[in-house]
């Protein structure tokens, strides 16, 4: 079976992209055919099955030279290297377009999903998500869009640990373009960024359903940190479903439109996250684990006592302003001020708009 | 016979001396004014006719000639009637001596013989004085203000009659010298920060602002104060000095806007232009150039509401006024250069429809647009700001119970309080850079070098930030000034840690999402 399928590729070159780009129907077809050994592939495409391919032949020969200068690698289905969870789908990519790291084969991946519009508190939990998956050695699977998306890689950008961005264009372009240098750094530190578009194919609205079968696709897990009603991540959580992963959903308010998805997914059966770790499930390394808590505990100690009383204060609200902090701490605003600055330094408090929000 | 006048035009900053020449001679009667008129004073030889025979004087029925010299600039304005009805009566009547050798004539003229107040008396007063002229006769409603330039008599004059009778030595008028400084009424300032709910971060920001003249940015929805603040901000700002007065009623003067404001005021200007106003508007210009916005903001604040929403032309003009505290216009008439020292106050939104972040999300706008709309304030201006800060309502501070109502009206900021702070630290300024009307903000790169440099724990805190937060070059020399008006505020020598703690709080951020 693998000896006919490599022939197959040697023979027909790149005409296998056309097939890709095409979607897996096609592939589908080819695959049962060759299965059944009914049809040798090659006569496939001479006999016309797939009309106005030689017109295309050009198309794949130019993406051929984009991908030797962009240093873009492939991988098909049939390889070894190709994500073993990804081939067992329903319709796998036929062939991965990928720059830096691909994901190995003994790595845990974990999909975090959710709105572009995100709210602080999604923003939070996906960046505090993110570095806890990557801070234990798993690959965090994420889509680099706005919002939760781009949180959530540089979530485990910051815990040094791997992340991979699936994207709905190809891979020769980091989109969107205002996340550009997000992706640079996820290639810099050792990460990866794939999709199955052909490698300078633009991002167009169709792929990205399709694109979201391929984060599920990849991970052992999907947290839906915050979704509309009928957004693309609550269309991630389905597919998820369908392909037997496991669905966490983060827990939000009834009032808020981007929680909306994900209660309905707590509803459906989705596991809530009722604290961010829940989703070291058993897998994950239990060292791992207590490493990660040793390490917040440090972080808090090296903090001096005024520091300590600020992020205290901010600690029992999850977002606040400087104002409400003088309040509550006593200390004049601009001391408040300048704690910030200190905590803001270290990595511990960001700011969004008027708003703190706890960053570790 | 010839008869010469002396009088005045204003030009740029100040004024040129003109000389009205009036010769009356034989042939068939007319009258004619050469010397570059524009339509206003050609039309003057309508109001002089009957302003003499109206004043009790007759009209000489004989060839009357004037010519405005120096002959090749353009004359603008009605501030030569008065010199014209008065050459021609020299010329004519030898029966009425009159002395003009020394003494500048300047007025409109009503058809009765009324002197009428004109545009642009202060600049052209002491351009006149810078000329040598030692005194003018004039308006009695223009010498108020003519009589804050040192040095020059003011002879407030009601109508033609009376002027004619004055320089034939046959009245006397008492002139008016170095009057009108102490007339200001006070008024205490319609806004003050006591009218405002919570806002405290915002507050400190403008007190700084106001301390070191520092330009700043507020973003925040609609209705959360944001306008409310910056109009506050002037109830904080110092008097101006006199000689500051002097130089911001110019500028008024020269933009023939002085019924905009009081010629005496001691309080700074603050301007705020439509989001519509063009580039000319808010720099100045036009064929004979005047002070823009930005000139007439000078010493005090230029308020732009919605930045935004402003022309991009507009907005890239003001690099230079900012940058320099002077604007160049060239035109085909002239080159002139205007000051423009002010504090840069600018609002906008968070995003187009402006709701971004409020509860409910309301707002759908999408990335790229509120990108786009961020982006509409090009780096040229944003790295010419110094203070940012996102605001909101708050809420909290809104209809609170009676009893702690009680509570919170003590503890509202009164803007009085905070103009002493303001004062002290301007005056600490003022000591070490010795030099009037030089702040914190306006130091350039190798001043700030020279007076900013933060002690040593100071300086980690701040490289450990530029390099954490990515900041320019630019951004820090900014945020080096911030932190020496923090410490100024504060009466210290040295720029502290906690000082350039503080001023990191108001950065620029850029926006993750």
């Amino acid at each position: 079976m693998t000896e006919k399928k490599e022939t197959f590729i040697k023979e027909i070159g790149p005409y296998e992209m056309w097939l890709s780009d095409h979607g897996g129907r096609y592939i589908r077809r080819i695959l049962s055919l060759m299965k059944r050994e009914e049809m040798d592939p090659k006569g496939l495409f001479h006999s016309g099955f797939f009309p106005g391919w030689k017109r295309e032949l050009k198309t794949y020969e130019k993406a051929f030279e984009d991908m030797k200068r962009l240093g873009i690698g492939a991988v098909g289905l049939w390889e070894e290297a190709y994500p073993a969870l990804l081939r067992e789908i329903y319709d796998p990519p036929f062939l991965l377009y990928y720059r830096g790291k691909l994901i190995e084969k003994e790595e845990i991946c974990f999909g975090i999903v959710g709105t572009r519009r995100a709210t602080d508190y999604g923003k939070w939990a996906a960046r505090r998500l993110g570095e806890l998956l990557g801070g234990n050695g798993i690959n965090v699977v994420s889509g680099m869009a706005f919002g939760i998306d781009a949180q959530a890689h540089r979530g485990a950008l910051e815990a040094g640990g791997r992340t991979t961005a699936v994207l709905g264009s190809g891979p020769g372009l980091l989109t969107p373009a205002a996340n550009r240098s997000l992706g640079e750094r996820i290639l810099e530190s050792g990460g990866c960024v794939l999709s199955e578009c052909l490698p300078l194919a633009p991002g167009l609205a169709y792929h990205y359903p399709r694109r979201n079968r391929i984060i599920s696709g990849l991970c052992r897990g999907v947290a839906v940190v915050e979704a509309g009603d009928r957004s693309g991540a609550a269309i991630t959580a389905d597919m998820a479903l369908e392909q037997g992963r496991d669905v966490y959903a983060l827990p939000g308010n009834i009032t808020s439109p981007v929680s909306l998805g994900t209660n309905r997914l707590i509803k459906e059966g989705a596991t809530p996250l009722v604290s961010l770790d829940s989703v070291l499930w058993e897998g994950a390394p239990e060292a791992a684990k207590g490493a990660f808590e040793k390490k917040k505990e440090r972080e808090i100690k090296g903090l001096s006592r005024e520091e300590g009383m600020v992020y205290a204060a901010l600690e029992g609200q999850g977002a606040d302003t400087a104002q409400k902090l003088s309040l509550l701490t006593g200390f004049p605003l601009s001391r408040i001020q300048q704690i910030l600055t200190v905590l803001e330094l270290k990595g511990m408090v960001l700011k969004n708009r008027n708003k703190i929000i706890i960053a570790k | 016979m010839v008869a010469i006048v002396i009088s005045g035009i204003p030009f740029g900053m100040g004024g040129e001396i003109l000389h009205v020449e009036v010769d009356v001679g034989k042939g068939l009667p007319s009258f004619s004014v050469v010397g570059l008129p524009a339509a206003a004073v050609q039309e003057a030889r309508a109001r002089v006719r009957p302003a003499l025979v109206n004043g009790g004087f007759d009209f000489p029925p004989r060839r009357i000639t004037v010519n405005l010299s120096p002959a090749d600039i353009r004359k603008e304005g009605t501030h030569l009637d008065l010199p014209i009805a008065v050459g021609i009566l020299a010329a004519a009547r030898e029966d009425l001596p009159m002395a003009l050798k020394d003494i500048a004539l300047v007025g409109e003229l009503s058809l009765d013989g009324q002197l009428k107040p004109v545009e642009g008396i202060l600049s052209l007063a002491a351009g006149l004085r810078e000329k040598g002229i030692a005194k003018i006769l004039l308006p009695e409603e223009n010498a108020a203000q003519a009589a804050l330039v040192e040095g020059l008599e003011c002879y407030p004059a009601k109508n033609l009659t009376q002027a004619v009778h004055f320089l034939m030595g046959r009245c006397r008028i008492s002139p008016l010298a170095g009057e009108g400084k102490e007339k200001e009424r006070f008024r205490a300032p319609a806004f003050d920060f006591s009218m405002i709910n919570g806002q405290k971060e915002a507050i400190r920001l403008l007190t700084i602002a106001a301390a070191g003249f520092h330009s700043f940015l507020l973003t925040g929805p609609p209705g959360s104060g944001k306008s409310l603040l910056i109009r506050c901000l002037p109830s904080i700002l110092p008097d101006l000095t006199f000689s500051q007065q002097q130089e911001v009623g110019n500028l008024y003067s020269l933009a023939g806007m002085s019924r905009e404001r009081e010629p005496f005021s001691k309080r700074p200007p603050f301007r705020s232009p439509h989001h519509t106003c063009s580039a000319t508007a808010l720099v100045g210009g036009g064929a004979r150039p005047r002070p823009g916005e930005v000139s007439l903001a000078h010493r005090g604040v230029l308020f732009l509401d919605e930045a935004p929403e402003f022309q991009r032309s507009a907005i890239e003009a003001l690099r230079q006024p900012v940058e320099e505290g002077r604007v160049t216009i060239a035109r085909e008439k002239a080159t002139l250069t205007f000051p423009c020292r002010f504090l840069l106050a600018a609002a906008r939104n968070p995003c187009p429809c402006g709701m971004l972040g409020q509860p409910g999300d309301v707002c759908r706008c999408t990335a790229s647009q509120i990108r786009r709309y961020r982006e509409r304030l090009s780096r040229a201006i944003t790295d010419r700001i110094d203070l940012f800060l996102d605001v909101d309502t708050d809420r909290r501070a809104f209809l609170l119970p009676a009893e702690k109502e009680k509570e919170q009206e003590e503890k509202r900021i009164r803007s009085a309080d905070l103009r002493v702070l303001v004062e002290e630290a301007r005056g600490r300024q003022k000591e070490r850079y010795k030099r009037e009307g030089l702040y914190n903000g306006f130091l350039m790169p190798e001043e700030v070098e020279a007076f900013c440099r933060p002690e040593p724990g100071a300086r980690d805190l701040l490289l450990q930030a530029a390099k954490t937060f990515s900041m320019s070059g630019r951004a820090i020399h900014r945020l080096m000034k911030v932190a020496r008006t923090i410490a100024d505020l504060q009466g210290r020598e040295l720029t502290e840690e906690a000082h350039v703690a503080e001023a990191l709080q108001y950065r620029e951020r850029r926006q993750e999402e």
